[in-house]
């Protein structure tokens, strides 16, 4: 279970949300709102990328930044890019030896997202959508239990996308919380959401009926 | 932990040695000139040296040194810049750290490790000042302390004042010389928060190109090592060297100022390429063209420095250098041809 409480964060006066107060249990979590009212950021602070000014985070028991916490979560973002000098081998080669997953296993998802002809290219001359494909190669590839996804279907093609439901419907089943942060709906994806949340301005969260 | 440290190392020297990268586009025998004129720049460092340590100086004679040494203090500390990642790659490195604390050790770490050279520099001479028995350079080791904690403690990003490399300059032979570079690296800071969201708009071509050239924190740390440069060679000067001798210095420090000029024109270069499809959107095609001539633009600064403090010969030599290298692409073969060209120079 991923408990965040009392949660406020910000950049410089501009307050994001504050007091935030959210339980989750595993399952696919949809988070929606409107641009600028704090999805991603709650997703890099929730990962453990930034810091939050007040309030405490835990999944298992474990609290953030821990590295109990860090092995159980992963991260798909734009503001999380995989280093644009290196080979799209390269990173899967840091990425396989930071978080110790195992290298075909990494493989095969770059395979299944058709970028197994790239691994020689570097990241810095992937299209948009080759380059989202691998950030989510990234953080698939580790079955992690936290998965946080900022905006993963942007730029995707249909067969990636039919991919990425399909992995994000199995780790739901092996008993992973699943949080997708983004403004479409999800009505849009073959995907059984169980909970749909939506963050307001002001950090206010709203829960709304699938 | 260990292995994530490491990763962060070789992420380190891999970005280093990217920086370094166009280096690789240079003739072996342009890597050899490039020797020649690193020697001719240690010899002097090592004279800077001594000098600034030497007991028989008095202090007034000892501030032209002083100023050097500071000026290679902020050289170094804007340099430190390059190694800086985007912040999106700098997040993704962080998302491979085992745990908050690691990522925070190995950031720091990873800060020291990028101003090496900058202690290296600066803790021997303020550890000798520190140690010295005149009272006079006990007094310069702790305002050098005081100005080395404002820079690494103050301001984010190590950024460098500009107002504060003036003022290295400007400052007259007081004995609290780190008031005026205290007072002056505040008000910056203080300017910049007062700035900060109000981007000032481009205007003009140009003044878009002096607004990134002020912010680009390489810039600050090629200006300072042009003005180093000239130091150095005022410096060689002074001495009483043989005619020939002295034309190979001037050579040298000539091909370092175009160098110079060369390297800040490719920063701006890269920053224009970047920005390639965005520019290409946004100007007529004549204002394109515009901006593409701002290339020249560094090399102005060449020219007034290489005419101002130089001899006729070596001025010419600067200006004509550093406009081909502004404009040549095959850089293979212009070292070459540059390199007959200064032992034909050192030659006669």
């Amino acid at each position: 279970m991923l408990t965040i409480n009392n949660l406020s964060f910000g950049y410089g006066k501009q307050q994001l949300f504050s007091n935030l107060k959210l339980q989750l249990d595993a399952g696919l979590h949809w988070l929606s709102g409107v641009n600028g009212s704090g999805k991603s950021s709650l997703l890099r602070v929730l990962a453990g990328l930034d810091k939050a000014s007040q309030g405490s985070i835990s999944f298992h028991q474990h609290q953030v930044g821990s590295s109990a916490y860090q092995t159980l979560v992963s991260i798909s973002a734009d503001a999380v890019a995989p280093l644009q000098d290196n080979t799209v081998l390269g990173v899967l080669q840091l990425v396989a030896r930071c978080r110790g997953t195992a290298m075909e296993q990494l493989l095969l998802h770059a395979k299944a997202f058709a970028l197994e002809p790239l691994l020689k290219q570097k990241v810095a001359v992937l299209s948009l959508g080759q380059q989202k494909k691998l950030s989510l190669t990234l953080a698939l590839a580790a079955n992690p239990q936290l998965v946080l996804l900022d905006e993963p279907f942007n730029a995707l093609d249909p067969d990636s996308l039919i991919y990425c439901c399909s992995v994000l419907q199995a780790a739901k089943e092996r008993g992973a919380l699943v949080l997708i942060a983004s403004h479409l709906s999800p009505q849009s994806f073959e995907l059984a959401v169980d909970q749909h949340l939506e963050l307001k301005a002001g950090g206010h969260l709203s829960f709304s009926s699938l | 932990m260990g292995t994530y440290l490491l990763v962060r190392f070789e992420l380190f020297w891999q970005q280093a040695c990217n920086a370094f990268a166009p280096l690789n586009k240079f003739s072996f025998l342009f890597v050899m000139l490039a020797g020649h004129a690193l020697l001719g720049l240690l010899a002097p460092l090592v004279l800077l040296g001594f000098q600034l340590f030497n007991p028989e100086l008095g202090t007034v004679e000892r501030w032209p040194y002083l100023q050097m040494l500071l000026v290679l203090l902020f050289c170094w500390q804007g340099g430190v810049a390059w190694q800086q990642k985007p912040v999106a790659q700098q997040y993704f490195v962080e998302s491979l750290a085992p745990s908050a604390k690691v990522a925070g050790l190995s950031n720091t770490l990873m800060a020291v490790v990028n101003q090496l050279p900058f202690w290296f520099l600066t803790l021997p001479a303020w550890a000798y000042l520190l140690l010295s028995s005149k009272t006079m350079a006990c007094f310069d080791a702790i305002q050098l302390l005081l100005v080395l904690m404002a820079l690494c403690l103050g301001f984010k990003a190590r950024q460098t004042s500009w107002l504060a490399l003036g003022a290295v300059f400007v400052v007259p032979a007081v004995s609290l010389w780190s008031l005026p570079l205290l007072a002056f690296m505040l008000l910056e800071r203080a300017l910049q928060q007062q700035l900060d969201g109000q981007q000032l708009s481009a205007g003009s071509l140009f003044r878009y190109w002096l607004y990134w050239f002020i912010r680009q924190q390489q810039n600050k740390a090629m200006v300072l090592l042009i003005i180093f440069v000239l130091a150095l060679w005022h410096y060689w000067l002074e001495q009483q060297l043989k005619p020939e001798a002295m034309l190979f210095v001037s050579s040298v420090f000539s091909w370092i100022l175009a160098l110079l000029c060369y390297a800040q024109q490719k920063l701006w270069q890269q920053h224009l390429l970047a920005q390639h499809y965005f520019w290409l959107a946004l100007c007529t095609k004549k204002q394109w063209v515009l901006l593409k001539l701002l290339n020249v633009l560094p090399v102005l600064p060449a020219i007034v420095l290489a005419l101002s403090f130089f001899d006729a010969v070596s001025a010419v030599c600067t200006i004509a250098l550093a406009v081909v290298l502004s404009f040549w692409q095959q850089l293979k073969l212009l070292s070459v041809a540059s390199c007959c060209f200064i032992l034909l120079v050192v030659l006669n």
